[in-house]
């Protein structure tokens, strides 16, 4: 009878076989195999002694009726203090539907849209505010009070930056022009930023009317204290760098534009600014300019 | 000659229990487990009464002492208490309480050797004891009595060292009676996996007993 499989690739089947855990196809050819080889018989043979043998030796002792007792009393002891616990849930607290609904899965399905949702609104509050924030920051220019200079007073009053009463005049207009721009974009933030910086730059009293975003009391305040003394920074929007300088900082709503205004006392007679509100990302770079 | 070979190697393992099919173990178990999950302790105790020989053996077997066992059944039966709820009615319950009961030996005995608390093997002691009411009737002399019952506890070493997915697999398949597909489901692999390891371990315990047998006893 001709060997259809060898002695090694019967023996590494051999496992397989004497349990009859072969497809029918390989344990035919295995007992084929075993017909003709005479030790691939005496492996197979061990095989299934050392199985008879380990079933022999696990061969479970017998457990009386009070070790079982003794298992089923310590898991119900168990369960009934849960049960008691109204903390833990428990299948036999809550009904098939309950069970359900506040299934693990359920649970953890339900806590990630719970995020979802407060990211969205997060997210939603946020483009709100940015979207209001050229608003603002224009309703802020329109309630300065600083003039809207003629081209020479655009050259000749800086002190317009500090003083309130003399931002006051013309300051409607100024602000308005201010404001206008920031306005018209409002719904776009960062030209609307842009508009307002640009305007920083070219005019004084533009500026100046920037300074209407520092609350009343605080230039008031500056400019009593003179140069000397230093000026109170106002915590949303002023920094004092130095005696001498009033400076003005408005972050504007995109975190990375900040607006830097530094402008001397009034007492001083400059044509220009001491900066330019270019400083944007440094509020420590600030220039003692002209005091005379 | 062939299918007579086949025949005299494969049914010299032990006998087996009988097995009932998947749709008689769900039939049996469905009412209890509805009525269990609705909050019915009867109905829970009851389970417990009908499953608790097969999980305290299985333990048993893969712990090696009767302590680690009683801890592992009691371990086994909070889980399915507490995840019966989750449990899919038509699924195989019995397939799914071998599963928590391999899991549970498997972290009991992580366990133990974490803490150097493992147990010792105290199924000697009863081997003893029947290997000695054998002798008591005459059927065997004292010293083929003790070298068996040396021979049977470093089997049950033998099985104990091998890795956790062979020695569960060799358990469920040849000593608790599950088919392939059967083991593979209460373990949550592929049956060509569950081949693979119950061959591994046939074949590393067939070295083991061949040491022990051929050297008198010895390993």
């Amino acid at each position: 009878m001709k060997r259809q499989l060898n002695c090694q690739r019967a023996c590494e089947m051999l496992p397989l076989y004497v349990a009859g855990d072969l497809e029918e196809t390989r344990t035919r050819e295995v007992g084929a195999h075993l017909a003709a080889c005479a030790e691939c018989r005496r492996l197979a043979a061990e095989f299934s002694e050392s199985r008879s043998l380990l079933a022999e030796a696990c061969a479970t002792p017998e457990f009386s009726a009070e070790f079982y007792a003794g298992i089923r009393s310590a898991v119900l002891d168990r369960v009934g203090r849960d049960r008691t616990t109204p903390s833990t849930p428990s299948a036999f607290n809550a009904s098939p539907f309950i069970a359900s609904l506040f299934g693990r899965r359920l649970a953890y399905a339900a806590s990630f849209a719970v995020a979802l949702i407060a990211l969205a609104l997060a997210l939603q509050h946020a483009r709100h505010n940015a979207q209001h924030a050229p608003t603002q920051l224009a309703q802020a220019t329109r309630d300065a009070h600083a003039p809207t200079p003629t081209p020479n007073q655009k050259r000749d009053a800086p002190s317009s930056l500090l003083p309130d009463d003399a931002a006051q005049e013309g300051s409607t207009q100024e602000s308005a022009n201010v404001a206008i721009t920031p306005r018209k974009r409002a719904t776009r933030r960062d030209t609307a930023t842009r508009q307002v910086e640009e305007r920083a730059m070219k005019d004084a009293p533009t500026a100046a009317s920037l300074v209407a975003t520092v609350p009343r009391a605080t230039v008031n305040s500056a400019r009593d204290a003179g140069a000397s003394s230093g000026v109170e920074p106002a915590r949303a929007a002023v920094s004092q760098s130095a005696p001498e300088v009033a400076r003005i900082e408005i972050q504007t709503s995109d975190p990375n534009i900040r607006i830097i205004w530094l402008a001397p006392p009034p007492s001083q007679k400059t044509g220009e600014p001491e900066t330019s509100p270019n400083n944007r990302e440094n509020p420590h770079n600030h220039e003692n300019g002209d005091r005379k | 000659m062939a299918a007579e070979i086949a025949h005299i190697f494969m049914t010299g393992a032990q006998e087996l229990p009988p097995r009932t099919s998947e749709r008689e173990h769900a039939d049996r178990f469905a009412p209890l487990i509805s009525r269990a999950r609705a909050g019915d302790a009867h109905a829970f105790e009851s389970l417990m009464i009908e499953t608790e020989q097969r999980v305290v053996a299985v333990a048993w077997r893969l712990l090696g002492n009767r302590e680690d066992a009683r801890d592992a059944a009691q371990e086994t039966y909070l889980r399915v208490y507490k995840y019966l709820a989750r449990f899919r009615e038509g699924e195989d319950f019995q397939a799914w309480l071998y599963r928590i009961t391999v899991n549970v030996c498997r972290d009991l005995a992580r366990k133990r050797r974490a803490t150097g608390d493992e147990q010792l093997d105290d199924a000697e002691p009863e081997h003893e004891r029947a290997a000695f009411e054998n002798l008591r009737h005459g059927d065997a002399d004292a010293e083929s009595v003790t070298l068996r019952t040396q021979q049977l506890a470093l089997v049950r070493r033998a099985l104990a060292t091998l890795p956790e997915r062979e020695r569960a697999a060799l358990v469920l398949r040849d000593l608790e009676g599950l088919s392939t597909e059967e083991v593979a489901h209460a373990l949550g692999s592929r049956p060509v996996t569950v081949r693979s390891q119950v061959s591994s371990a046939r074949a590393k315990i067939k070295i083991y007993c061949d040491r022990l047998l051929r050297k008198g006893g010895t390993a």
